[in-house]
């Protein structure tokens, strides 16, 4: 085909078929706007959580490099090196050497004694901020915090005695350093850092053989960190790094941050990403798609008159792409920036939920950007959901046949499948003739209902997902009393079992506040299995030994050679006793507090029997302390989930003793944790009193309370709240902009329709009836397919994708779609009100002159 | 020389019982430069094969061929590109792009074409056609009458091999429809133009040099063919 240059004409008649459709436009500029908000907050907001996460991960987990090798021996420490200078994708690395652990008495935190270059300490974010890394063998550089707990003022040169361990074996060292630098330490990283000079590093490391290091003594290990030039395929370029250094067999090889790695990202569902995208494609498309198909049905006679005289189908769907493209053009630059700006607002509490624990909390980043990416993809995805809203308008301008277009202006629009009504009483009725106008066009109508009808039901979602989440449940797992104190951590290594010491509980029992004060003791102990104990441990293991980890299968195998198994050995005081979740019917306190029996959980993953002793099995301990004694089995029980030893394990038995019988066997007076109840409506003064008597004097422990435990679950709801209320918005603006939409057009579009059957004697009265009429059924079938989907499928939808939080109960409720009631009828009835009225403006004999001469 | 010929044209609507044959086997030949008037009563098929030969439907069977080109074999967008190179159409409606301005929609095809347009060739026809002040109003500002010539205008300009005109006067009263005339009869032989017109009103019928009778899909007289002695009454 020769291709002929008539571009200009196209435009042209683009230019005119938007000057004809202004109001179109106006409508069509705004659902585009609101596609592109809508996708730009998404991806703002997806944004904003993976860096936040991510910025949160990096400060916990003390490593901001892309990736990290640790604990190698010398020489292959020395193949690293050679390796990492030599990468081609590397762009810088750091070097650092591992001492031991920091012993003086004041630290009540973990501490490390360890080397690092600059980079290193960089990567650690542990560089000093006021002095420098030390260069000579005395010197030291530490956090502020270390600083503090040694009553050391702020100022270089202070000479520091330092006690440290050296790792994996007991010796003991003591040094004096002169302080070269330090930084402002951060009490939510998992250790406080003391860094000494290489030199020291050298003199005073063993140099671990890689048995040594398989024992886990890291004392003189290197680590390595690593920044490629780019993110991209971080996976790969580890791996080959482990390659080429010769370690990618070994245990310790580089590995990929997993600060970086977004697959691992748990609080970040790309299946809900996906789920949202679909949404807004689909509500985009609903709109959009509407808008066009009926200002394109509206200019058919133009667009056939055009193909008449000599445009082809590919033309003129040029001129309805070009439309389409031009309104995009205006619709998603603000819908850019409109959505940037809801993103930015929205960040703080989309990442609410990441922040359950203290420690977690206080160091949870929030992080937005203004990345040209993410409004470039916002915009791709936008004019994507344009242009398959246009594909319907285009097909119908391309198969537009030229004779229909001439039979249109003859005989105006006659219906292809004419819905016969046998009652000439009922057709010829206003209700009557309503329902055929819509029957007439039942696709449009339905577009429009189902369109309506997403905005309803995802509304009710909205509401039935905020309702859901039920705070006793969520209580629940994260508290066992109002108050609870310990001083555990995100990981064992760094957890503190004895954090509650005798001193300390006294504090806590003069509370005068408090209801019931109560600790938890633990010590880990071991016990020679009896034979019926083993056999439901082979049970066990037989059920689920497929999904078990490596770690876990050699767990087994020392388990099945020695016979001993691990026991979490518990001393309860009686305000736990009455917490404890029993199998059966609870026992006595009085009997327990003899000393003479023990309280046994059960396995709750196997079926019937399930027990590991039965109430009055006699039960023989024997103390890593040296002690012996033979118990009595009172009952079987469960920890409440919150004061429970807190770390995944999987092969052991709970057993329960009361605190003073755990004391006198164990040696151990500190609790792993303190409850306390409050009073009725004390909760306050309690909360007072901890800030002022313990926190103050430590503020190394963790406090949970009642309050901030509410304080937090608002937060986590309310991110569902601002989220909701935002798509609350956008999606009313949808729904009521393509009902407005709808409405508008079905009384311009057939002005000449109306004007005769004014003219044979309809009145306005009965038409305007008629009209609403129209709308009233639109509304009616809209909101009949949300009660639908919220009945049949919300249930399934929300419990599945966003409802998945264990505190979440699900209430069926059609509530908010009959509050969306008025709000529609209102435009139901306005809507073909104002533009009837509007319309017979002029009179009868102008408005047939003026729909026979344009037809528009 | 011969410009269109039909072949055995039939054009059959609906299935079995249904069936209407609003064509039945017509065959004729249009000279080049013929001023030809179709007619026919309402419902005789005459609109059927108006658009058959400007190629706007398909026939069930026979040939059409324009200007030695068989149409009934092209596809929809060749179709549409041989209409607005070598037909020019004149409709009972006028049939108008309501907003392009009269010289837009007089310059469309030829613009379509991406040609540029004779100004020399279009101001002779503007001129004939009395549309001078006109060229920059809307088609809604223009009488039945105006609207009319500009239609034919926007025939002309693409120089079309045939003009097909559909009842060019129906909507318009008795004087204007003799303006109107006079202008297709003054073009015919100005601009040596070949017109096929249909209409149900012998007496515009008689203005043509030829007059074909149809009557229910079949041809029951042709002038030509009398004269000629090939058809007697």
């Amino acid at each position: 085909m020769v291709k002929v240059h008539n571009r200009d004409t196209l435009r042209l008649l683009t230019r005119r078929f938007m000057k004809m459709n202004r109001k179109r436009n106006f409508i069509a500029v705004i659902a585009i706007m609101l596609t592109a908000l809508l996708f730009t907050s998404l991806f703002t907001g997806a944004q904003s959580l993976i860096l936040s996460r991510r910025a949160t991960e990096i400060r916990q987990f003390m490593c901001s490099s892309h990736a990290f090798v640790q604990d190698l021996t010398v020489e292959k420490s020395q193949k690293a090196r050679i390796t990492l200078e030599k990468d081609e994708n590397v762009s810088r690395f750091g070097r650092g050497i591992f001492l031991g652990s920091g012993m003086n008495s004041e630290f009540n935190f973990s501490a490390e004694i360890r080397f690092a270059d600059d980079n290193m300490a960089e990567s650690f974010n542990c560089l000093p901020t006021t002095g420098r890394l030390p260069k000579e063998k005395n010197e030291i550089a530490v956090s502020s915090l270390v600083l503090d707990k040694l009553g050391i003022p702020h100022k270089l040169g202070q000479i520091l005695s330092i006690t440290w361990e050296k790792d994996g074996t007991d010796e003991l060292q003591t040094d004096d350093f002169i302080l070269s630098g330090y930084w402002k330490g951060d009490k939510a990283v998992i250790s406080q850092l003391l860094f000494v000079s290489e030199d020291y590093a050298i003199a005073n490391c063993n140099n671990p053989t890689e048995t040594d290091i398989e024992n886990g003594m890291f004392s003189g290990a290197y680590d390595y960190t690593v920044w490629y030039h780019n993110l991209w395929n971080l996976q790969a370029k580890t791996d080959q790094l482990s390659k080429e250094a010769g370690i990618h067999d070994s245990a310790n090889k580089f590995e990929v941050n997993p600060a970086y790695d977004l697959m691992e990202e748990d609080s970040f569902s790309y299946g809900s990403l996906i789920i949202l995208l679909f949404f807004i494609i689909l509500a985009g498309y609903l709109i959009i798609y509407n808008i066009f198909s009926l200002s394109v049905k509206t200019d058919i006679r133009a667009y056939g008159l055009l193909k008449n005289i000599g445009t082809t189908g590919k033309q003129l769907k040029k001129i309805v792409r070009m439309q389409a493209f031009r309104l995009s053009v205006i619709g998603i630059p603000v819908g850019i920036f409109a959505g940037y700006i809801a993103g930015v607002l929205m960040s703080p509490s989309l990442n609410a939920d990441s922040t359950f624990n203290a420690p977690e909390a206080a160091s949870s980043t929030v992080v937005v950007n203004a990345d040209p990416v993410v409004f470039a993809v916002a915009a791709v995805f936008t004019l994507f959901t344009v242009y398959l809203s246009c594909l319907q308008s285009c097909h119908m301008v391309e198969k537009v046949s030229p004779v229909e277009a001439l039979r249109l202006a003859e005989n105006d629009i006659v219906p292809k499948h004419g819905f016969r009504c046998k009652n000439s009483k009922l057709s010829t009725s206003w209700y009557g003739m309503a329902a055929k106008n819509m029957l007439r066009e039942w696709r449009k109508g339905f577009i429009v209902m189902l369109s309506v009808a997403l905005s309803m039901v995802v509304i009710n979602c909205i509401v039935m997902l905020v309702n859901g989440y039920d705070f006793d449940s969520y209580r629940k797992i994260f508290l066992a009393s109002d108050f609870q104190i310990d001083q555990m951590t995100g990981t064992l290594s760094t957890a503190n079992f004895k954090g509650i010491s005798p001193k300390l509980q006294q504090t806590l029992n003069e509370c005068p506040y408090s209801e019931a004060t109560g600790y938890v003791y633990y010590s880990p102990e071991h016990h020679g299995m009896e034979s019926s104990l083993q056999k439901v441990w082979e049970r066990f293991a037989e059920e689920y030994k497929e999904s078990w980890s490596d770690y876990e299968n050699t767990e087994w195998s020392k388990l099945q050679e020695s016979g001993n198994i691990k026991v979490h050995f518990l001393g309860i005081s009686e305000s736990i006793f009455n917490k404890l979740e029993w199998k059966e019917d609870p026992c006595s306190w009085s009997d327990f507090e003899s000393g003479n029996y023990v309280i046994v959980d059960y396995i709750q993953y196997l079926e019937e029997p399930n027990s590991y002793y039965q109430p009055g099995d006699s039960f023989d301990m024997h103390y890593s302390s040296g002690d012996e004694k033979s118990y009595t089995v009172l009952g079987e029980a469960k920890m409440p989930y919150a004061i429970d030893y807190p770390y995944a394990d999987t092969l052991y038995i709970t057993v329960i003793v009361p605190e003073n019988e755990f004391k006198e066997h164990t040696g151990i007076d500190s609790a792993m944790y303190a409850t306390i109840d409050a009073k009725k409506g004390e909760e306050k003064q309690v909360q007072n009193y901890l800030d002022e008597t313990v926190l103050k004097k430590d503020d190394m422990l963790n406090v949970f309370s009642i309050l901030s435990m509410r304080e937090s679950f608002q937060k986590y709801v309310s991110r569902y709240y601002s989220i909701g209320a935002f798509l609350v918005v956008i999606l009313l603006c949808i729904g009521s902009m393509n009902f407005f939409n709808t409405t508008a057009t079905s009384v311009l579009s057939r002005k000449r329709e109306l004007t005769l059957l004014e003219t044979v004697g309809m009145t306005k009265k009965q038409i305007i009836k008629m009209l609403i009429a129209e709308g009233f059924i639109y509304f009616i079938g809209a909101f009949l397919i949300a009660v639908l989907i919220i009945c049949f499928a919300s249930e399934k939808l929300l419990t599945n994708t966003i409802g998945k939080a264990f505190f979440f109960k699900m209430h069926l409720t059609i509530l908010p779609c009959v509050c969306m009631i008025p709000l529609f009828l209102i435009i139901a009835i306005v809507i073909p009100y104002y533009q009837y009225q509007k319309l017979s403006r002029q009179s009868i004999v102008e408005r047939i002159r003026n729909a026979c001469c344009t037809l528009l | 020389m011969i410009i269109l010929e039909t072949r055995n044209l039939k054009k059959i609507y609906g299935e079995a019982e249904t069936e209407v044959k609003a064509l039945n086997d017509v065959s004729i030949c249009v000279e080049k430069g013929e001023f030809v008037a179709i007619v026919g009563t309402s419902g005789s098929g005459k609109s059927t094969l108006l658009h058959m030969i400007g190629g706007l439907d398909n026939p069930t069977s026979g040939t059409i061929i324009v200007d030695r080109q068989k149409i009934n074999e092209m596809n929809s967008d060749e179709l549409t590109i041989f209409r607005r190179r070598n037909i020019g159409f004149v409709f009972q409606q006028y049939n108008l792009v309501p907003m392009l301005t009269v010289w837009e929609n007089i310059i469309l095809p030829v613009k379509m074409d991406g040609k540029t347009p004779e100004k020399m060739y279009l101001d002779e026809i503007v001129k004939t056609l009395v549309l001078e002040k006109k060229l920059n109003n809307f088609p809604n500002e223009l009488s039945g009458g105006q609207q009319q010539r500009v239609a034919i205008a926007r025939a002309l300009a693409s120089k079309p091999k045939i003009l097909l005109a559909d009842e060019p006067t129906g909507n318009l009263d008795s004087k204007t429809s003799q303006d109107v005339l006079g202008l297709l009869k003054v073009t015919s032989q100005q601009f040596h133009q070949t017109i096929v017109m249909i209409t149900h009103n012998e007496e515009i019928a008689q203005l043509a040099d030829r007059i074909i009778r149809i009557e229910d899909g079949k041809i029951v007289s042709d002038s030509n063919m009398m004269k000629q002695g090939v058809i007697s009454w």
